[in-house]
């Protein structure tokens, strides 16, 4: 499939504010094998989420941008992923995501598009900015990635 | 294991300092077993439900030989590298990857093994210290340009 151009620009911002809670935190940190005290501590105010728990907010403007754009996740590969921290996330905060779809490409019969996410609190303060690559495969080249060259 | 404390480094190794470190610097590796109940679970943690990573039926319609683990899931995994090391979450300002190939994840009980390395790259202002990570699965790199800042103490 080819995506228009056009599209670059257009922003998603998340349904509703994200409130991160304690028991997400624990459970995201326990699957990805790694409940260090900062992120699970029962008597800590605030525990820190985790550097890649941001892809959550991530997530809802993929699917957001996906649902706009008709594009079927699993034609969906992530190429490359950046997290930029102004501080971490932590349980008690409330944020969204504000993302932007920064770039459109066609390169071998496939589509490769940039989108930025700004995490931002229900205050307005600037938390994170993610930036993924994702490759949407077309629906006619289902061995895109096998031995064609 | 501490959990009372909430002190990033007590009962752990000293953290690093910036001013003791030499480029070059070898962290800790770390060896990781992945196999599709972590996939299930990573996927209902995180909200990442691709049917591309759990089920093999829809991953070989999209030209896949068979279930693959979640990019982000080796990303998380890559970052533990980074804060074992550091002691301090909250030191990392930035972390990028790119996915340069999929962790297969057979449907067994073994699963797929996926070996993390880092090393000191670069010693920067400010106390930031560039660290360039390695993952690698069945000897082939699944992590490419993978690279934390930090700021140290």
């Amino acid at each position: 499939m080819s995506i228009d151009p056009a599209v670059v620009g257009r922003t998603y911002r998340s349904p509703r504010p994200y409130d991160v809670g304690r028991e997400k935190v624990r459970e995201f940190a326990e699957s990805i094998g790694d409940p260090r005290s900062d992120y699970v501590a029962a008597d800590a105010e605030a525990p820190l989420a985790p550097p890649t728990f941001a892809f959550v907010l991530t997530l809802d403007g993929w699917h957001a941008i996906m649902d706009d754009l008709e594009i079927e996740f699993s034609r969906v590969l992530h190429v490359d992923q950046r997290f930029v921290s102004n501080r971490p996330i932590r349980v008690g905060d409330v944020i969204s995501g504000i993302a932007e779809i920064e770039s459109v490409r066609e390169r071998m019969g496939m589509s490769w598009l940039v989108i930025r996410t700004d995490i931002r609190t229900d205050q307005d303060e600037h938390v994170a900015s993610t930036y993924s690559t994702i490759l949407v495969r077309g629906d006619e080249t289902g061995d895109a990635t096998g031995d064609e060259s | 294991m501490t959990a009372a404390s909430t002190e990033p480094t007590a009962g752990g190794p000293a953290a690093p300092r910036h001013a003791d470190l030499e480029v070059g610097h070898e962290l800790p590796r770390l060896v990781v077993r992945i196999t599709r109940a972590d996939l299930v679970r990573y996927a209902g943690a995180s909200g990442d439900f691709n049917t591309i990573h759990w089920s093999d039926r829809v991953a070989r319609d999209v030209g896949l030989p068979e279930v693959i683990a979640h990019g982000m899931l080796t990303m998380a995994q890559a970052a533990r590298v980074v804060t074992d090391w550091a002691g301090d979450p909250a030191a990392i300002t930035e972390f990028s990857v790119r996915f340069a190939k999929p962790v297969l994840v057979p449907d067994d009980d073994v699963g797929a093994e996926v070996v993390f390395g880092g090393r000191v790259a670069a010693l920067l202002d400010d106390n930031v210290v560039r660290v360039d990570l390695t993952a690698t699965c069945d000897g082939e790199r699944v992590l490419s340009g993978a690279r934390a800042f930090l700021r140290l103490s």
